[in-house]
């Protein structure tokens, strides 16, 4: 990862955003001297509490493996600061400080009003601290139940301003979130309350969505700020690799369609089926949902509906990580638990999905209780498929805000995979980890 | 032991300027400004770590070891940083300040350097400059003072005066992930003004040990980050990239003065 994009959202913000390949020619290229802290115009005015107007910055042409610091400065003075480490070229030795992801998903800023999350992360030892950070959803929730939610306008300027607002008060939480978002960067991937819950599909819990021309306007608005804070990733950005170690984002919430004939584009599960069919050494494939799940079932649902109640797009989805050369990492949140199951393939190459969720939990209730994988894979039976029986490690059970570190570094042609899961809150205790896994990769 | 990456450096920091022991001043005070002529540190937010001889400093230096290596005891038993009043601001175990402050303070004191200069009591001395941004480390310092929920000095201490004091179920604090209160406080404050300070740990352990073998053996890693980025201060000077300073060691193998 040579390349990334500043992302200027709000007056106080200043995102990172992972662009893992190469700078395409004619992209405005924000180069050493501003690096170096030298004065830029802003593209926008400064006087609004929040911008509405965005503006990227990408920067190329860095050294693999090195800290950036960006500074965004007007007139002479710092407005904000992020901080970016590139990738390393290669995956490190066993025994070098390895190659981390952090793993986060859930983010439910008004039961964070004291920054647990970005203290926390600021905490993070400085051997365990990400390379890169995936939060694979629920990085806001714009479907928070109240009385504003419930009773408030829905005309679209309204709800932009409801939604901005509800961004600002969580990315530019500092101390808190925004610590997280400013260090390193981060790759993101959607689900349902990034827009509503089980949304494009009307939901219970934002009763407003069941009148069509609401729901429309809401997902047009909040697909857009999701766009300008979080950014869609372009296809040729979704997989990149670190030496032998392929890993590819995918979102299975943002071209979702309503009912259940697709959670992602053709496209997109086509991306997929060929990343997973061209492994050369270990996959990481990040997901929004968990793929070892149950399906919710035929007819409305209060809650959301999963990837197995897809039922088409499930299968080739299975079928295009049931048999793969090498084993794939499934890094995923959604569910309000910290879980780690594997599954072994015919290949002999294994499936591992490692689920951290929630960074803060958004309602206790209903009660949110840790499950085991289900013990077949796919849980319900695909006609011409043969199950796979997935085991889950019973001593990895997590039930509290948390986030993930996710390392890999190699050894000869295996990889090992240690996963640390982190609690939110130590009570001013040094940050230590709740639990950990390993594994050899092949 | 703990969770320490050794540095791939084949030769230490040529930027710490090593004095011998038959050579250096009899007073730490003394040597303070020796350091200065020689190497120009001792200046606000520089790091000073002092290596006791105390049976409470010799436990502490022991239980480093684990942080090292060769398990021999470490150099060092305090760590603090140099105030605007060239005061050392530390989270001392002792002496203990007033019960009743420890809370209000987040365990933080300020100690002026007159304490440490006895030579016999306080054998080993290092000042080192990191590259940062001085104002912001004290500012960082202001804030953890009153602000007990970013790190709970208080709680360390207690687990620390336990291990010293060997009361019942007080194992090694650094093997369960407690950091030596004063190791806490310097590389807490560092890292909220965003500079690494122990970049081969992996646990939570912080300790004196940690900070040096940073000094002394990491060089490399700040130079690397410098070439990516040139750091400034408040003021706009550019910082230097590397670690540099003075230390003497009088005591290298961790002994103690019998206890009155």
């Amino acid at each position: 990862m040579n390349r990334f994009r500043l992302v200027v959202a709000v007056a106080v913000v200043v995102g990172v955003v992972a662009v893992p390949s190469l700078a395409r020619a004619g992209e405005p290229v924000w180069g050493k001297e501003m690096v170096e802290g030298k004065d830029f115009p802003l593209p926008f005015g400064v006087s609004a509490v929040y911008f509405t107007q965005d503006q990227d910055y990408v920067v190329d042409k860095l050294t693999p493996g090195l800290p950036y610091r960006f500074e965004l400065r007007q007139g002479g003075r710092v407005r904000s600061k992020a901080s970016v480490t590139t990738l390393p070229g290669e995956l490190p030795h066993v025994g070098d400080r390895p190659f981390t992801i952090l793993l986060g998903s859930c983010f439910a800023r008004k039961n964070d009003g004291a920054g647990e999350v970005g203290r926390a992360y600021s905490l993070l030892p400085s051997d365990a601290r990400p390379h890169v950070k995936v939060l694979c959803g629920d990085q806001v929730y714009l479907d928070t139940f109240g009385f504003q939610t419930l009773f408030s306008r829905t005309d679209a300027p309204s709800l932009t301003d409801r939604f901005i607002g509800t961004y600002a008060t969580a990315w530019a939480q500092e101390p808190g979130f925004r610590q997280l978002l400013a260090d390193g960067a981060n790759l993101f991937s959607s689900d349902d309350h990034d827009y509503w819950n089980n949304a494009p599909n009307p939901s219970p819990t934002a009763p407003q969505t069941y009148l069509p021309g609401v729901a429309k306007r809401w997902w047009a608005v909040a697909l857009n700020l999701y766009e300008v804070f979080q950014r869609r990733l372009d296809p040729r950005d979704r997989t990149f690799d670190i030496g032998s170690l392929s890993i590819h984002v995918a979102d299975s919430r943002l071209e979702r369609t309503t009912g259940t004939s697709a959670f992602m584009s053709d496209g997109a599960l086509i991306e997929i089926e060929r990343w997973a069919s061209s492994l050369h050494g270990p996959g990481c494939l990040v997901l929004g949902q968990l793929p070892f799940a149950m399906p919710a079932g035929p007819g409305p649902v209060v809650f959301d509906w999963g990837l197995p109640d897809f039922r088409d797009q499930y299968e080739r989805l299975v079928r295009a990580v049931r048999h793969p050369a090498h084993s794939i990492v499934v890094l995923t949140g959604d569910v309000h638990f910290g879980r780690v199951a594997v599954c072994a393939t015919p290949t002999g190459a294994e499936i591992v999905e490692v689920v951290a969720s929630p960074l803060t939990l958004i309602f206790p209730l209903p009660m949110n209780t840790w499950k085991e994988a289900p013990l077949a894979f796919p849980a319900e039976a695909i006609p011409g498929m043969s199950s796979l029986h997935p085991w889950t490690d019973r001593s990895y059970n997590l039930n509290a805000d948390h986030f993930t570190t996710v390392s890999f570094a190699r050894s000869g042609r295996f990889v090992l995979m240690r996963v640390l899961a982190w609690p939110i809150h130590t009570q001013g205790l040094p940050l230590r980890p709740a639990l950990s896994f390993e594994r050899w990769l092949s | 032991m703990l969770p320490v990456r050794q540095s791939q450096a084949t030769r230490s920091n040529q930027r710490l300027h090593h004095e011998s022991a038959s050579r250096a001043p009899r007073s730490n005070l003394a040597c303070l400004g020796l350091a200065r002529e020689a190497m120009g540190v001792g200046d606000p937010g520089d790091v000073v770590l002092i290596g006791g001889a105390s049976l409470a400093d010799f436990r502490i230096r022991v239980a480093q070891s684990h942080a090292r290596h060769d398990l021999t005891p470490s150099h060092w038993s305090i760590v603090g940083i140099l105030s605007e009043q060239r005061e050392l601001v530390t989270a001392p175990l002792w002496p203990l300040p007033d019960p009743a402050s420890v809370p209000a303070r987040n365990a933080i004191d300020t100690r002026p350097l007159s304490d440490f200069d006895s030579v016999s009591l306080y054998p080993n001395l290092a000042i080192v400059r990191f590259p940062s941004d001085a104002a912001a480390v004290l500012r960082h310092v202001r804030r953890l003072r009153r602000q007990r929920t970013i790190v709970d000095l208080p709680s360390l201490i207690l687990a620390w005066l336990g291990f010293v004091w060997a009361t019942a179920d007080s194992p090694n604090p650094l093997l369960s992930g407690l950091g030596l209160p004063s190791a806490v406080l310097v590389e807490t404050v560092f890292g909220m003004a965003d500079v690494e300070l122990t970049p081969g740990l992996a646990s939570a352990s912080s300790c004196p040990e940690a900070i040096w073998q940073a000094a002394r053996w990491w060089h490399g890693f700040y130079a690397r980050a410098a070439g990516a980025d040139i750091r400034q201060g408040a003021d706009g000077e550019k910082l230097e990239a590397v670690p540099h300073g003075w230390w003497v060691v009088r005591q290298a193998r961790a002994s103690y003065v019998v206890p009155k």
